[in-house]
């Protein structure tokens, strides 16, 4: 709350709210939805699915990835997290476009006018629960590829550098799907970027064309990622891998804070 | 239009106009038909302008691959579905939808209206595209690979095809919209359904892979002899059973448009 000179004091000693406020705040937002558990259980399932899958019958063929399946390519198969990263962003970009569509964004901003701290609330709310999916999806898809191929196929170098770095990719897809939702703020259209985004390029473009597409490939969170998991085809060094993730999520926090700063609503 | 109307139904030229109404007063739906058009055209010259037929092997090339590229027109049909899909959860979401069905209690004309409205815009838009497509790949595959025009048959017949894919998928886009109704999830499934769900058949893992001949872009290669002969050819139906399904998808998909909306509250 403001500080004005006519304004009754609130009791206590307590003048702006704490950052779990907001985060408790955001968090009640984010849990109410019902399609917020439900696209959580779907996307979650769909992918440790696909994990045992690809360990029964090998990965798809359109991976690019080639020789002797072995669990961390079964369980880190670009493809089949496709739609873990779709849905991650799409939960990032509701977060922000039902505000809009509901338009509760009026009363958020109301109560809270330094909207930066809206936006780290919101973000870090988005970002702890799609990093857990991404770690249970990670995690338990490296364990369930494990106990299906008995064969003796030692897991790639760096099965922890998969996990972490899944675990950065699906925040990295939700803090983007916020920006877009903070951009676009219409429902349609910023799902169907993040769709384009995360959903179609990675298919469309691959870091084996010409210097332009595998320039423009490499920069996808997608290619950094498969970098990192050594299941994907991206082509730069990991150093770079990191940084391009990084650089994702850091972008798109910054657009998010920056967009609701400056406009009216 | 008279103050003093009839009593009894609209007529259904009334309801055209309404949801042509709807339709053009917003303004993203110009916008995503433009992207449309400029990313086929965008398309069709990039595959064309990277091909290099050697003098006298021309015969070997089907030269219908490059301006009807699959992973291109699966990207068109996907966002004619969106157009579809926005088309009924932007009435939901608004709330538009209840003062629709107050004024027009006969829910089944509004959806046949808003699903022939549709229909022919995304006729128009699927022709622009796949005009463009063909003209603008024949313009960049001169000297190497003739046949690109209207006036060869094989041609001809995979313009008009590739014209209605936007037709079928926007009429895809309007049954999952009329089941889901939330903007954000019918717009994720329209894309997981017509975009990954193929891909995912085709190569195998889920076990399904005659379920990918089901697919509209798998009939639609088959009947626009558009399969390329890459190394991971997904299967294709044969030349009857992809007609039926051409028919079927958008048919099935208008029975479950209509059937839902009927039988629920709002």
């Amino acid at each position: 709350m403001s500080v004005q000179p006519l304004a009754p004091r609130l009791r206590g000693p307590r003048k702006r709210a704490r950052p779990a406020d907001l985060c408790a705040a955001e968090w009640i937002k984010f849990w109410s939805l019902r399609s917020t558990p439900i696209a959580l259980v779907l996307l979650v399932s769909l992918a440790l699915y696909l994990a045992a899958n690809n360990s029964r019958h090998g990965v798809l063929p359109m991976a690019g990835s080639s020789g002797p399946l072995n669990p961390q390519r079964a369980a880190f198969d670009g493809f089949s997290w496709l739609p873990a990263m779709i849905g991650a962003g799409l939960i990032g970009a509701q977060a922000m476009v039902g505000e809009y569509s509901t338009g509760l964004i009026r009363t958020t901003l109301a109560a809270v006018p330094d909207r930066r701290r809206i936006s780290v609330a919101k973000a870090a709310v988005v970002t702890a629960v799609t990093g857990g999916a991404a770690l249970v999806i990670g995690a338990g898809g490296l364990a369930l590829a494990v106990a299906i191929i008995h064969a003796p196929s030692p897991v790639d170098a760096h099965p922890m550098r998969a996990i972490w770095s899944s675990i950065l990719l699906l925040p990295t897809c939700a803090l983007a799907g916020m920006a877009f939702g903070t951009l676009v703020r219409h429902a349609a259209g910023s799902a169907t970027v993040v769709c384009a985004l995360f959903g179609f390029i990675p298919i469309m473009l691959r870091p084996t064309g010409n210097r332009w597409a595998t320039d423009a490939a490499n920069a996808m969170p997608y290619y950094a990622w498969g970098r990192l998991t050594g299941a994907g085809t991206g082509t730069m060094t990991v150093a770079v891998a990191w940084a391009t993730l990084a650089a994702w999520a850091a972008a798109s926090i910054v657009i998010t804070i920056l967009a609701l700063d400056r406009r009216d609503v | 239009m008279n103050t003093h109307m009839r009593a009894g139904h609209v007529r259904f030229g009334d309801l055209v106009a309404a949801e042509w109404i709807k339709i053009r007063s917003l303004r993203s739906t110009f916008g995503l038909m433009v992207f449309g058009v400029l990313f086929a055209a965008v398309a069709a010259w990039w595959q064309g302008h990277h091909v290099r037929v050697a003098p006298g092997a021309a015969a070997a090339f089907n030269p219908l691959i490059y301006p009807y590229d699959q992973l291109t027109w699966a990207f068109i049909t996907v966002l004619a579905a969106t157009f579809g899909a926005l088309t009924i959860t932007g009435e939901y979401a608004s709330g538009l939808i209840r003062t629709t069905f107050v004024a027009v209690p006969a829910r089944r004309r509004v959806i046949l209206a808003k699903s022939l409205v549709v229909a022919l815009c995304m006729a128009v838009f699927g022709l622009i595209a796949s005009l463009a497509s063909l003209y603008i790949a024949g313009y960049a595959l001169t000297g190497q690979l003739s046949g690109l025009s209207l006036g060869q048959g094989a041609a001809l017949r995979a313009a008009i095809l590739s014209a209605a894919l936007p037709v079928l998928g926007s009429q895809i886009g309007i049954a999952i919209g009329a089941l889901i109704r939330h903007p954000l999830s019918a717009i994720g499934a329209t894309w997981g359904v017509l975009l990954l769900l193929p891909t995912m058949l085709a190569s195998g893992t889920i076990g399904l892979g005659t379920a990918t001949e089901g697919m509209p872009l798998s009939a639609w290669m088959t009947l626009a002899r558009t399969a390329s002969t890459g190394a991971h050819q997904s299967p294709l139906p044969p030349s009857t059973a992809a007609w039926i399904l051409i028919l079927a998808w958008p048919l099935a998909s208008l029975i479950v448009t209509a059937t839902t909306v009927t039988r629920r509250d709002v």
